[in-house]
């Protein structure tokens, strides 16, 4: 379980490419087993699309795993039924490199690759890459696969033969491709053992407590499933920047301190790198133009100097870069910058151009932010490749994901802690030595107190010792983080139940075994055995408080079935506010221009939507021309106006 | 449960309004008048507090000209993302350069009185002038088109900076100020969203019938009461925002407000929120009598009293630094440490014990302890008062007031 979908993406590509090798030498030595690998996130494609839409062909951020190629992997579609609402196609996970022998689909890549998600659901796979947004999403019945989808749990469930979409009772016909199903598709799962949370140090805070939540309450729903009684799966809780890691460890899975085995980092024999730090306040250039400075020194040029010093400075430049570059300008220096905000960002993009623009070798820059969206992927792929030669990139970039040719870095604005500072130069010099421009902002107090105390930021002993007073804890014992998690863990458990699909999806008033769904649900939400579920599931202290909440929102959901005709649409009405494990705050959407839009949370967007201000995006500025409300509350004459309020 | 702002948070609301005009935060004149009709007063103006839903962006508005970009190209184009909006997405001229944006002069308040320092949205005046309008004015001709807009010596780059006309032979200097009006227009050479920096209130409320007194075991000099408030209101404003070039100070910025002159409506967008607090109300009197009437010296004390409560927090409530928040009030010379989501984030309840009212032992010693920076500091640092979350970037805070107030 990674804790942002850009880590799952990039240590996907890893895994990959070592179970590949295993299988091989698996098969090699006979055996027939093989170890089978899929992912669930946000963009996972399903295998059926409406008529008349063609999937594309779509690239997959798996490196082609065969030692003569280093390409993408992509995913192709065959058509293999159109039922009347939807085309069903079947995935080919093939290479894109058309010389390469992985081109032609390989039977072992085909059968140790789950990409879409009929494909996770269908036949789980033995190491699932998830995020805990995608198993809330799943335990909460968000999607239209669920509650079928909890195979990868363990549940059992009717498998459509064609398309693989699972079914949480017996239909006669698969619910998308209308292919037959009979009693021989009803499969038994297994469910998982082992249980990995890297980059652990994310989750903390807010997210944190309910993260550490989710992961109980997975735990209590596989018991359920497979009728376990005091079964705990094998956690591994990895990050190379925790704080006290034990009792992190402790916090997050709500276990005992006993049970916390502690393994440390043990040198892996790489070649010792070093790295060379240069710290600079700039007082009279903006911090902006220094930056773009020493991007246009990096790249060779050297404007700002004097005429009659040029000569002699160039000369020495030459020297040191012989030494440091020795293609350069065949090979370009990479540069890998992090700031703190967005516009930040776009302003970088901006100078570092403009400055490189006069330079003999035409580097190519680009940004790395929310405001690339999903070209994101294209631009960690382009700056790994080498096509892109310097990417200017928020904190998004800052975990995990790995870069082994960063020859230089700049750090522009201090991050508040210096664990982020630490995972930021994490990404710089993994393989060689590196420099690392540290850019101070005058006016920034905490940039100050860096500036002034500048031996934690290089000296790896009191980095240590600093983030040891960085104090983030998990409190499973939050009041709010208890009570989202309770209504939470009342959705699960209805969802776990054998009759789940027809108890979710079936009008109240219909029958079920002889008694209506109504009867069923009253029985099961005011069974004690709810509460004691939850209680479980949560393992808290603040049991009362679980059990309290769990109740009355078991009830409002009974009073709801008469209101909205099923349970389903009594749930996605009420679980609303507790969808998302990250935030509520409201979003605002920013039209820019028409080109694009992109969503900021109201705590941002209440500071950021008068008319005339500046806005940035993806290097260039726009302006706000109009805002349209939400809300409106006038004064003196004070009124309401909101369509959705009213 | 109410939708709407209730009537006495909208009057604190008014009376930080006020005093940001009493400060010069904000012109006095139009902080008044907002305050005003916020306190339902009938004046004719009218202040509508909206909470957005869609943000539209564009190059070019009625007050600014940001639609020019220039390629980094050979041929040096001047290109107008008002036509060209493929570029916003993917900045890449055809020629194959990048593109980046043109230089913008920006309004400045040089020559302008200090009372004259406001801007209405509605006058649709220009805040800033692209390079297309610097060369209609400074050569009087129209129409003028830009050709070329380019660099020609990275080592100055302002004075190196030459534009082409079209129409007109050779290439041409420019000039970092510009008139038009009363205003002059100062050049930057690469716009970003320091140009205009918005001015934000925040607001609180609680209702003291329903504010659970919390019970402290030591003694904070100067702290009066802390209450356990599970329903505070808190309210955050952008009343306008402050324009000018990006290394200009707010001080010397032309506020910019959303008010229609015709109409007389001030619109302000805000977020306001119901969540879970601490409102710590401070000995005035107390304050007064050791550090002096000096009000900034008073806002001083009052922030850092804040931050001793506030820095603390994340490390024994287990949240984040950016899951809480803070709001001060000059006027009732109290402040509130919150949870900054609409309902709470179980923060603030994590260091009260709710049977007893008692606050969590080991978050006061910490508060006590907020006197000592274990770096031992001149006023404060990252090991003692810093927060992430402060709305101010840690700005104007001082422990030695701890200490002379008798912590």
């Amino acid at each position: 379980m990674y804790p942002t979908k850009a880590l799952q993406n990039d240590q996907a590509s890893v895994i990959f490419s070592l179970l590949w090798h295993v299988n091989r030498e698996l098969r090699h030595r006979g055996y027939k087993a093989t170890v089978t690998v899929g992912m669930l996130q946000r963009y996972i494609p399903h295998r059926y699309t409406a008529l008349g839409k063609i999937p594309r062909r779509c690239e997959l951020r798996l490196k082609c795993p065969h030692p003569s190629c280093n390409s993408r992997m992509v995913m192709d579609w065959e058509l293999v039924r159109v039922s009347e609402k939807y085309q069903v196609f079947r995935e080919k996970i093939i290479c894109s490199r058309s010389d390469c022998p992985l081109n032609t689909p390989d039977p072992l890549v085909q059968e140790m690759c789950r990409m879409t998600r009929e494909a996770v659901y269908s036949s789980p796979p033995d190491i699932l890459i998830a995020n805990p947004d995608i198993l809330n999403a799943r335990l909460n019945v968000m999607g239209a696969e669920d509650p079928g989808a909890l195979t990868i749990l363990g549940k059992s469930a009717w498998i459509c033969p064609e398309c693989g979409t699972p079914h949480g009772y017996r239909p006669r016909t698969c619910k998308v491709c209308g292919a037959k199903i009979t009693n021989i598709h009803y499969k038994h799962f297994s469910y998982p053992r082992v249980i990995v949370v890297d980059e652990a140090h994310q989750m903390r805070g807010g997210f944190g407590a309910q993260v550490s939540h989710l992961l109980t309450r997975l735990e209590e729903a596989i018991r359920f499933i497979k009728g376990l009684q005091e079964w705990r799966p094998l956690y591994f809780i990895s990050s190379a920047t925790l704080n006290n890691p034990e009792e992190r460890a402790r916090e997050l899975v709500g276990a005992e301190i006993e049970s916390v085995v502690l393994i440390s980092a043990k040198s892996t024999g790489r070649t010792e790198t070093y790295r060379v730090h240069v710290f600079i306040m700039p007082k009279v250039y903006s911090p902006e133009a220094t930056v773009g400075r020493i991007f246009e020194v990096i790249y060779g040029g050297l404007s700002s100097i004097e005429q009659t010093k040029r000569a002699q400075l160039e000369e020495r430049i030459r020297r040191v870069r012989e030494q440091i570059f020795p293609d350069f300008p065949k090979n370009l220096p990479t540069v890998l910058v992090f700031a703190n905000t967005i516009a930040e960002v776009n302003t970088l993009l901006g100078t570092a151009r403009s400055f490189t623009a006069c330079c003999p070798a035409r580097p190519r820059i680009d940004g790395h932010s929310t405001d690339f969206k999903a070209e994101r992927v294209e631009k960690e792929d382009g700056f790994t490749s080498g096509y892109y030669h310097a990417l200017i990139a928020t904190s998004g970039l800052e975990v995990g994901v790995d870069f082994d040719r960063v020859d230089i870095g700049i750090i522009y604005r201090m991050p508040f802690y210096i664990t982020d500072y630490t995972q930021r130069i994490g990404r710089i010099g993994r393989r060689q030595h590196c420099l690392i421009f540290n850019i101070f902002m005058p006016d920034t107090p905490v940039d100050y107190f860096y500036y002034k105390n500048w031996k934690l930021l290089c000296e790896g002993e009191l980095r240590e010792l600093s983030m040891r007073n960085e104090t983030y804890r998990i409190d499973r014992d939050n009041v709010e983080a208890v009570k989202r998690s309770a209504k939470r863990s009342v959705i699960d458990y209805i969802a776990i139940q054998p009759d789940a699909e027809r108890l979710l999806s079936r009008s109240a008033s219909s029958l079920i075994s002889g008694s209506s769904i109504l009867q069923v649900l009253e029985d099961l939400l005011r069974d004690p055995q709810l509460l004691e579920y939850v209680v479980k599931s949560l393992r808290t202290a603040k049991r009362e408080l679980a059990k309290e909440v769990a109740q009355s929102f078991a009830n409002r959901l009974l009073d709801d079935l008469w209101t909205r005709g099923t349970l389903l649409r009594a749930v996605k009405a009420t679980v609303s506010g507790i969808r998302s494990l990250r935030t509520i705050e409201e979003q605002v959407e920013y039209d820019i221009y028409d080109v694009e839009d992109r969503h900021r949370e109201l705590s941002y967007a209440f500071r950021h939507c008068t008319p005339g201000q500046v806005l940035s995006y993806r290097g260039v500025c726009l302006s706000i021309d109009t805002i349209d409300a939400l809300r409106v509350f006038e004064y003196p004459q004070r009124e309401l106006e909101s369509e959705e309020e009213l | 449960m109410r939708r709407f702002p209730s009537v006495r948070i909208v009057r604190r609301l008014a009376d930080e309004v006020e005093y940001a005009g009493e400060v010069g935060l904000l012109p006095s004149i139009n902080a008044s008048e907002i305050a005003e009709a916020l306190r339902g007063g009938r004046r004719g103006v009218i202040v509508q507090l909206v909470v957005p839903r869609t943000v539209k962006c564009k190059p070019r508005t009625n007050l600014t000209e940001l639609h020019l970009l220039r390629c980094l190209g050979r041929d040096s184009a001047v290109l107008d993302a008002s036509t060209h909006r493929d570029l916003i997405k993917r900045p890449v001229h055809s020629c194959g350069g990048t593109v980046v944006p043109a230089p913008v002069w920006i309004i400045s308040s040089r020559g302008i009185p200090p009372n004259r320092r406001v801007l209405y949205t509605s006058q649709e005046a220009r805040i800033m002038l692209s390079a297309e309008s610097y060369c209609h004015l400074s050569l009087r001709r129209s129409p003028c088109r830009l050709e070329k807009l380019w660099i020609q010596n990275m080592s100055r780059p302002i004075a190196n900076l030459r534009i082409k006309v079209a129409g007109l032979p050779g290439s041409r200097e420019v000039s970092v100020v510009q008139r038009l009006g009363p205003f002059q227009y100062l050049l930057t050479l690469i716009p970003n969203e320091r140009i205009t920096r918005p001015i934000s209130i925040t607001a609180f409320y609680y209702d003291p019938k329903t504010a659970k007194k919390v019970e402290l075991r030591g003694e904070l000099p100067g702290v009066e009461e802390v209450y356990l408030c599970e329903d505070l209101e808190v309210i955050q404003a952008t009343v306008g925002y402050k324009v000018g070039h990006p290394r200009e100070s707010n001080a010397s910025r032309i506020t910019v407000l959303d008010y229609d002159r015709d109409h007389r409506v001030y619109r302000i967008p805000v977020r306001w929120i119901k969540t879970k607090g601490l409102v710590i109300k401070v000995d005035r009197q107390y304050v007064r009598d050791i550090l002096g009437t000096d009000t900034s010296t008073l806002w001083r004390a009052l922030h850092t009293l804040c931050h001793a409560f506030l820095s603390p927090l994340p490390g024994v409530a287990g949240l984040d630094a950016r899951d809480f928040g803070e709001a001060l009030s000059m006027r009732h010379f109290e402040f509130a440490v919150f949870d900054n989501s609409p309902g709470g984030l179980g923060g603030v309840e994590g260091v009260v014990n709710p049977r007893t009212g008692v606050l969590n032992r080991h978050y006061e010693l910490r508060i006590i302890d907020a006197k000592n920076c274990p770096l031992r500091c001149m006023r404060a640092c990252i090991a003692c008062l810093y927060s992430e979350s402060c709305y101010m970037l840690n700005w104007n805070l001082d422990r030695t007031i701890l200490l002379k107030l008798g912590w």
